[in-house]
Order: structure tokens, then C-alpha cells, then sequence
């Protein structure tokens, strides 16, 4: 167990985040937006958080990153949420692709994949889900079959974000036929996305973005060397990723900066409007303290799969209602700008996102409530 | 378990203040709970050592306040406690006996009779430890300890049955002790309002838990049911935040040095409470079908407290409409600064399991 970071340091990074925050939007290469770790791929502003060493921040040093502790990333990324920073680029490997690769990889994967994820150089798309599989995905269909040296996978990867603008795909893939136990039998394999036989098509969105990829697999070649893990153990693999997943403060802060605009133009307005902006503000402070807490412990090892789902399901309800919370706040406001607008719109049509990605919300309320029951 | 306290504490409370095992409880007062508290000293955990005290802080207290009120424990805990601790902190004879204390929102004025309604344990009381704001001395509470022996009481319920009566007293029965900052008085009575809370949402969530796995409807355990399943993250996520943030204002009180925070998190742990107790309420009722609709079940005990709670103390307890007014006049980052200072008391343990 590391010392906890005192009260100065951490005031310290996050001064230092501010600050990098207020001249990127002062240079115009920062424009806040709802949803930017989501929504916004921004490859030239990934490679700058990488130069300020604020990626890859647990990762140990002799794999390119920085050592630094599980509460200095949660500084640094609530920092850079709450002011609706473009960080889709690189979030997938930074928040599960790296302590996946710390935990299960290879030296030479370690030595090949993190240093470039720290440096914000390597991006990479999350290949979970299937057309056929969505949020039951031990039913999934895509295969690798053995080969000499490696495998050949068959198959199709849906709702992978970005995944056309990526680097590598982590695909869970059945490497071994079904047997009795649908969870066995499963690997999770580091496949080039520029590899022979992939073809990814961009999914456009209701909310108009081509944020999500379709990637087909027709006997897509995958060395051995690329196998993440132990062959048959991805389902346990991919379990173990899914604090990480869940926990963080992306899970409520997504709509900080339409907020931030609505409260600003909040300055006359009914009494209601007021009360659920308290209850909101409220119950965000104390869900942000939660989620500091699980992101602490996780550094231990501890696992927190049910809290991390807690503090998803309750977060996304709560972005949720922030978006109409800030639309009334602003709805009669003289100050009522064209960006506000903009924000809002984009806000409420990305909203059904928020409960569904990174396991819907229903699923995790089975979780919660069963990890609880025990 | 609760998650307050020194770890020592914690299984001395569980053994203290048994849970109920149905919802039948004689009486408004229980003279064995308050017995086993005194004997203990628990009711002296803010006095100093050298007055005859446990020489504790907030946190201590914290962890009893959460264990009695989890037990739906027919006790004045929480005014006796914070009554001898104002007295000892203004370097007064600590008061013996039943105390009960009474945050007024108005100075006293010079009338000659004084009345207070809702006192909480007010007919058990021996002295009443009255705050109220005072005249011209800006943000200071006048403090007096006022005898009862020859009070008028007025018997009054709130809704779960706890006695809050309407206290009339002399003037001349009143003594000044001195004065304390008000804000912190407020935000002291709020916090302990909240941890009440906590443990009755604990209470509450607990019996909701254990009931869907022991009821089979159609065949089914009730919690295989996804709607149930809802239910019931509804009841944990109310106990986890509140708690979570309950803490935080705890810590803020014994060890924070910043005013304007300590206030603004008591009130959002205020506003916290009293939201996860409407919520909790009625999830946990709506889990137990009819058979928690009944006095005879242990639920009403927890949940009636709830709802009678979630409107007492501070002077405007968890009003949510205040707390906005307060994110708009500052605005959303001047409050993200506050919600994101580091924690005055670091690598403590937090919630993390304890409270599953």
C-alpha cells in the first residue's frame, strides 16, 4: 500500500491541470464539449496530454509510463472531464487496455504496446459485443481457430468506438468450442486492425457522429505472440477489467460542461429549478466521493466490481437528469447563448448512451443487488 | 458494522444496540437501551476525559449515532450526547441526567416565558440545552441550559412516534452559558440528523435484502426478479451515497479548517439524507408488499424514522432549493473546487465494504 497522496500534492496536479486546460482553450484547441471522452476522438490532443505524462500515469516507468498513483489518473481525468475535454482517443487504452496488458500481458507485449499508450501514440478499440451477442456476451460467435503459430479468426465485432481510427482491437473471441460452461473457452486476443481480412465500417448514430464501428473478420491471421493472457481465461480477464470500466468519474460527468453554461445562466429562474438542481448537485458530490474511493482501492487490488456497477448505474441516472436539469435552468434565460444550445442538443440526443454503454443498466442492477444479497 | 469510529467500537454498538426482531416496541423511551448507554458512558463521548467523559470526537459519536438509529433504539442519544458536549466545549458543569437540545432559529428576545416546539425526549428530560441565534453578535448562538423540573410540557408526536413536545419554560429557569459559532452548530446538528438517517436507511436496506431471499413468489426468490432487483439497488445506492457523504461531513467537522466548507457539506449531506430516505422508503415497501405495511413488522420501525427525519434539525434541513440557490450564486466551478478538495483526513478507510 503506497503512502496517500497528501492534501498539497494533490492540489498541486490538479493546479497543473487547470492550468494546461485554460491555455488549450485559450489557444482555441480545447472547445468543451458534452460526452468528450466519448464522443470526441482527438488524436493531436491525446498526444499532448501523453507529452504533459498524463497517460499511461500507472503504468511503471520501465514500460513508458510514469508510476504514479491510481488517485493522481483519477486527478487528472475528473480534471480534464469535468472540462469536457476531447479524450476518446486514447481512453480505451488507457483506462482498460493498459492494467489489462500490467496484469495479464507478456514482457514483450508490455515492452511493444505501453509505451506507446502512454505516449498517446496507440489507440485502441474495445471488441466486446457482437450483432448478435449485445449485453449477454458469453454468447458471442466470433472464433479463432488454431493455426501454425497463431490463430485465424472469423467473425464480427459491433459498437466498437472509434475502432476506424484505432490502432489495435481487443477482441474476446471463442478459441475453444462451447461447452457445458458458456464462460469457458473464450480468449481475448490483440489483433491489428490493419491486418489482412479486417474490414471495419463506421455506425452512424442517432446523434448523427459515425462514433461506432462494425468490424468483420474474415480469417484474420493473429501470431500467438498475440494471445492476451491465458488461452480459454478471457472471460475472467475481461471480469477483472470491468472496475475500471465502471468506476470512473466518466460515469457522471459527462454533461459538466452544459451544465457549467446553464448554471452561468441561471441567475433568475423558478424555485424548482433550483430545488433539483440542489438534489442533483448533491447527490453528485456524494457519488464523486464513491467513486474516488473504489478508483483508491482498486490500487490494492481489492476487487470492486459491484460498487464500480453502482456507481455507473447511479451516475448515468444522474447525467441523465443533469441534461433536463440544465435545460431548465437555461430554458427562460435572456443570456441563453447559441454554444449553450449547441451543448444541450447534443447532450439530450447522446443521453440514451450514457445507461447503455459499458454493460445497461439493467444488467448491472442484477450485480449490484446480488453482490449485496451475499 | 458501520463505517464510523474506531474499529474497536464497532462490535462494542453491534452488541449495544440489538437489532429488533419485529416492530413491536413498548413504550417511547427504553429505559434497558438508555441503561446499557450510561452505564457505558456513551452518552458522554464528546465530554473530556478529565470531566468524567469517553474524551471522543464527532467520529465516535458518529459510529453509536448510526448504530442506535439502525436499531430503531428508543433513545435521546444524539441531544444528550451533543448537550453535555456543548456544555464541557464551553467549559461548563456537564449536565447529568436526561439532556435534550433544541436549535432555535430566532434569538430568544427578552420575553419572560420561553417555548420551544418539537423537543426531541422532551417529557424525559432532565435539562434542555438551547442555541439560538444571537442578537447583534452576527454569526454566534447564545447557548442556555435550561432546567426543567418545573417546565410546562405539551406532549406531542412526530411521525414515528418519538416524543416531540412543546416545552414552555421561565425565563429564570434558563442560564446563559456562553456562545458558539452558529454555522457550526447547524452543521453539527445536521451531520448528526444524517447519520440518523444512515442508519435507518441501513436498517431498512437490510431487511429489504434478507426478505428477497427468503420469499419465493411464483416459484421464484423474490430477488431473481429483475424489478425487485431495481428495488432493491435503489435502497443500496440511497445507503451508500448518504453514507459516503455523511462521512466526509464528519470529517470535515473534526478535522476540516475551512469554514465554507464544512457548512456546504453538511448541507449536501443534508440534502443527500433526505433524498435517499424518501427513496429508500419507499423501495423498501414496495419489496415487502404488505407485510411490512404492518406495526407488527420490524420495517415500519426504520422506515417511519425515515420519513420523520428527513424534516428535522438544522435550520433548513437538507433544503435542496438552498443548496441550489448556492451552486447558481457561485457558480458550478467555485463548487467543483470545494467537492474536489482532498479529503483533511487522509488514507482513512472509506465505505468500502464495510457497509455491504
Amino acid at each position: 500500500m503506497t503512502m496517500p497522496l497528501g492534501a498539497a500534492a494533490q492540489a498541486e496536479i490538479r493546479a497543473e491541470v487547470r492550468a494546461f486546460i485554460a491555455a488549450e482553450i485559450g489557444a482555441a484547441r480545447l472547445v468543451p464539449a458534452c460526452d468528450g471522452w466519448s464522443s470526441w476522438f482527438d488524436a493531436s490532443f491525446s498526444k499532448r496530454l501523453g507529452e504533459h505524462a498524463w497517460l499511461g500515469m500507472t503504468i511503471p516507468p520501465q514500460y513508458g509510463g510514469h508510476g504514479r498513483s491510481f488517485l493522481e489518473r483519477f486527478i487528472v481525468n475528473e480534471e480534464l472531464l469535468a472540462a469536457g475535454a476531447p479524450l476518446a482517443a486514447h481512453w480505451i487504452a488507457d483506462r482498460q487496455t493498459a492494467p489489462q496488458l500490467l496484469r495479464f500481458g507478456t514482457e514483450k507485449q508490455k515492452r511493444d504496446l505501453l509505451p506507446a499508450i502512454a505516449a498517446g501514440e496507440l489507440f485502441v478499440a474495445a471488441g466486446m459485443s457482437e450483432p448478435g451477442s449485445g449485453s449477454d456476451l458469453a454468447s458471442l460467435r466470433t472464433t479463432a481457430k488454431r493455426v501454425d503459430g497463431g490463430w485465424v479468426v472469423d467473425g464480427t465485432k459491433l459498437w466498437s468506438s472509434h475502432a476506424q481510427h484505432c490502432h489495435l482491437l481487443v477482441a474476446l473471441v471463442r478459441t475453444s468450442p462451447r461447452g457445458e460452461d458458456r464462460h469457458k473457452g473464450l480468449s481475448q486476443l490483440l489483433i491489428d486492425l490493419a491486418s489482412p481480412g479486417m474490414s471495419v465500417s463506421p455506425v452512424t448514430t442517432m446523434a448523427g457522429a459515425a462514433h461506432f464501428a462494425e468490424i468483420s473478420m474474415s480469417s484474420v491471421f493473429v501470431p500467438d505472440a498475440m494471445v492476451l493472457g491465458r488461452e480459454g481465461e478471457g472471460w475472467a480477464q475481461v471480469g477483472a477489467e470491468l472496475a475500471f470500466e465502471r468506476s470512473g468519474p466518466e460515469r457522471f460527468l459527462s454533461v459538466m460542461p452544459l451544465l457549467r453554461e446553464a448554471v452561468a445562466m441561471a441567475a433568475t429562474g423558478p424555485e424548482a429549478d433550483r430545488r433539483e438542481l440542489g438534489e442533483s448537485m448533491a447527490s453528485l458530490w456524494a457519488l464523486r466521493l464513491l467513486s474516488e474511493d473504489v478508483n483508491t482501492v482498486l490500487e490494492s487490488g481489492r476487487p470492486e466490481v459491484a460498487r464500480a456497477a453502482l456507481i455507473k448505474n447511479y451516475g448515468t441516472l444522474l447525467e441523465r437528469d443533469l441534461v433536463e436539469v440544465s435545460r431548465r435552468l437555461m430554458v427562460d434565460s435572456p443570456w441563453r447563448s447559441e454554444r449553450a444550445e449547441r451543448l444541450l442538443r447534443h447532450a439530450e440526443v447522446t443521453s440514451p448512451a450514457f445507461t447503455l454503454r459499458g454493460g445497461t443498466n439493467e444488467v448491472l442492477r442484477t450485480i449490484i443487488a446480488r453482490a449485496w444479497a451475499r | 458494522m458501520t463505517t464510523f469510529g474506531p474499529p474497536e467500537l464497532r462490535d462494542v454498538l453491534e452488541d449495544l444496540f440489538p437489532l429488533p426482531d419485529n416492530g413491536v416496541q413498548d413504550g417511547d423511551f427504553d429505559d434497558a437501551a438508555w441503561s446499557r448507554v450510561t452505564n457505558g458512558g456513551f452518552d458522554r463521548i464528546l465530554v473530556p476525559e478529565d470531566l468524567d467523559g469517553a474524551g471522543g470526537d464527532l467520529d465516535a459519536l458518529a459510529a453509536a449515532v448510526v448504530a442506535a438509529a439502525r436499531a430503531s433504539t428508543r433513545i435521546p442519544l444524539v441531544e444528550t450526547s451533543l448537550g453535555r458536549g456543548i456544555c464541557a466545549t464551553l467549559g461548563r458543569d456537564v449536565p447529568e441526567g436526561v439532556v435534550t437540545f433544541f436549535l432555535a432559529r430566532q434569538s430568544l428576545g427578552g420575553a419572560t416565558r420561553l417555548s420551544f416546539s418539537g423537543v426531541p425526549y422532551g417529557r424525559y428530560a432532565d435539562q434542555m440545552v438551547v442555541a439560538a441565534p444571537a442578537e447583534g453578535a452576527g454569526a454566534t448562538a447564545d447557548v442556555l441550559l435550561v432546567d426543567l423540573a418545573t417546565a410546562a410540557i405539551d406532549p406531542a408526536i412526530n411521525l414515528a412516534d418519538e416524543p416531540r413536545d412543546t416545552v414552555t419554560v421561565a425565563r429564570a429557569s434558563a442560564s446563559w452559558l456562553g456562545r458558539l459559532p452558529f454555522d457550526r452548530l447547524v452543521s453539527e446538528a445536521s451531520v448528526l440528523r444524517s447519520l440518523s438517517i444512515c442508519g435507518a436507511l441501513l436498517g431498512a436496506r437490510d431487511l429489504s435484502l434478507s426478505y428477497a431471499q427468503s420469499r419465493e413468489q411464483f416459484g421464484r426468490q423474490l430477488i431473481d426478479f429483475q424489478a425487485v432487483q431495481e428495488l432493491l439497488v435503489e435502497t443500496i445506492t440511497a445507503t451508500e451515497l448518504t453514507l459516503g457523504i455523511t462521512r466526509r461531513a464528519v470529517d470535515e467537522l473534526v478535522t476540516g479548517d475551512d469554514e465554507a466548507r464544512r457548512v456546504l457539506i453538511a448541507e449536501a449531506a443534508g440534502v443527500c439524507a433526505q433524498q435517499s430516505a424518501l427513496v429508500c422508503f419507499h423501495a423498501a415497501h414496495q419489496v415487502h408488499g404488505a407485510l411490512g405495511f404492518t406495526m407488527e413488522h420490524a420495517l415500519q420501525l426504520s422506515t417511519r424514522r425515515l420519513l420523520a427525519w428527513r424534516k428535522e434539525y438544522g435550520t433548513n434541513p437538507g433544503d435542496a432549493a438552498a443548496f441550489g440557490r448556492r451552486v447558481v450564486s457561485s457558480g458550478l466551478d467555485a463548487l467543483w473546487n470545494l467537492m474536489t478538495v482532498a479529503s483533511p483526513w487522509p488514507g482513512r478507510e472509506f465505505a468500502a465494504g464495510t457497509s455491504i
